[in-house]
């Protein structure tokens, strides 16, 4: 359940998300993104001040009330999915204050810039660090705060090293390598061939009629194995659950005149 | 490597594999040109002995093959020896005047 759907949520503005929007003008308050409704409440644990609400029903979405809350940061931090961020609107000029959780590596210092990151994982921009606070705990959390134009305020839900590029890293020669690898030599069938297409069949019969894999000169005796291997894996399942070629005779190269009782 | 040069991979000694004794010396031909056989080894090392890496192209890309296996399972080998295609060079045995060829792409 989203905080702007939650009706649950009493607030001066009545509606909880503007009256939580209204709170952070004055400082920083507690934003409760938390729509999974599954068993877990550490929030409720974790606020001093009963803000913050699950009731008996531990599945339910939590309450929160932003007149009860002091914007202390102890609910970002005990939050094991991350969903609750503080929002200080205080500092005026057309730019908000956001603390997110940050629980990854890279050092974050304050004065420096991080990469504001959306729900999605997509970066927003760049924002300055005004504030890295240590919390201490057995996940050693640091609640980062990063300065963002007022209109991020609601978007931002983390923050990522800016020395750390967002682009996918490049593929090193031996990850090539590996993806050009022919494990069925005769068709010419490479690794990322069956990486490729196994979201199109779940067993080595399949994969064979799909791609040819198996049916060349050798007729699977060299690929049948490693096809096996990249397919399990592929597709995260048992080697012995992908099944194998149906292997009819003759099992290896005959002449047909030796099958017609020619000597050698 | 650069394909079409031959250094010779013939191993004449080896520390550990007793030499391959047995075997006169022979000549067969690949793609019409004359090389020096030993009678009785696999068509493959003769190729290997006279330098020669390539046995067929692979039929889609056309990329030069070799002996992979050396033990008849990987038919990166197969080639064309006295008309009878498809030929393991690994597993075929030189005879005198032998005439071996690469295969065309269609095999």
């Amino acid at each position: 359940m989203r905080v702007n759907e939650c009706e649950s949520m009493q607030g001066a503005g009545g509606d909880p998300w503007s009256s939580a929007w209204e709170r952070a003008a004055r400082g920083p308050v507690a934003v409760v993104d938390c729509r999974e409704e599954i068993p877990c409440n550490p929030c409720e644990e974790a606020c001093a001040r009963g803000a913050i609400k699950v009731g008996e029903d531990i599945c339910a979405s939590p309450r929160f009330d932003p007149g009860l809350c002091d914007g202390c940061g102890r609910c970002v931090t005990l939050c094991p999915g991350m969903a609750v961020f503080l929002l200080d609107r205080s500092h005026g000029k057309g730019v908000a204050r956001v603390t997110v959780p940050y629980e990854m590596g890279g050092e974050l210092l304050e004065g420096g810039e991080a990469w504001a990151m959306d729900e999605d994982g997509n970066a927003l921009g760049t924002a300055e660090i005004v504030k890295v606070k240590r919390t201490g705990g057995r996940t050693g959390t640091l609640l980062v705060t990063v300065e963002v134009p007022e209109g991020w305020a609601l978007k931002v839900r983390g923050v990522r090293d800016r020395l750390i590029s967002l682009e996918a890293p490049e593929e090193t020669d031996a990850e090539q390598r590996e993806r050009d690898y022919h494990l069925c030599r005769c068709e010419e069938i490479n690794v990322s061939d069956v990486r490729g297409q196994a979201g199109w069949f779940n067993s080595l019969r399949a994969l064979r009629r799909y791609s040819r894999a198996g049916l060349g000169y050798c007729q699977g005796r060299f690929c049948q194995d490693l096809l096996r291997r990249e397919l399990a894996q592929t597709l995260h399942a048992g080697e012995g659950e992908v099944g194998a070629f149906k292997v009819r005779p003759p099992v290896r190269p005959v002449k047909l005149g030796r099958l017609g009782g020619e000597d050698a | 490597m650069a394909e079409g040069e031959r250094v010779s991979g013939r191993v004449e000694r080896h520390a550990v594999i007793e030499s391959f004794s047995g075997g006169r010396e022979v000549v067969i031909f690949v793609d019409g040109a004359p090389i020096a056989a030993r009678e009785g080894e696999p068509v493959a090392a003769a190729l290997y002995g006279a330098g020669i890496r390539v046995t067929r192209h692979a039929s889609k890309s056309g990329e030069p093959r070799g002996p992979f296996c050396m033990i008849g399972r990987c038919t990166e080998c197969c080639m064309t020896v006295d008309g009878a295609r498809n030929v393991r060079a690994c597993r075929a045995l030189v005879k005198e005047g032998m005439r071996v060829e690469t295969p065309g792409r269609e095999g």
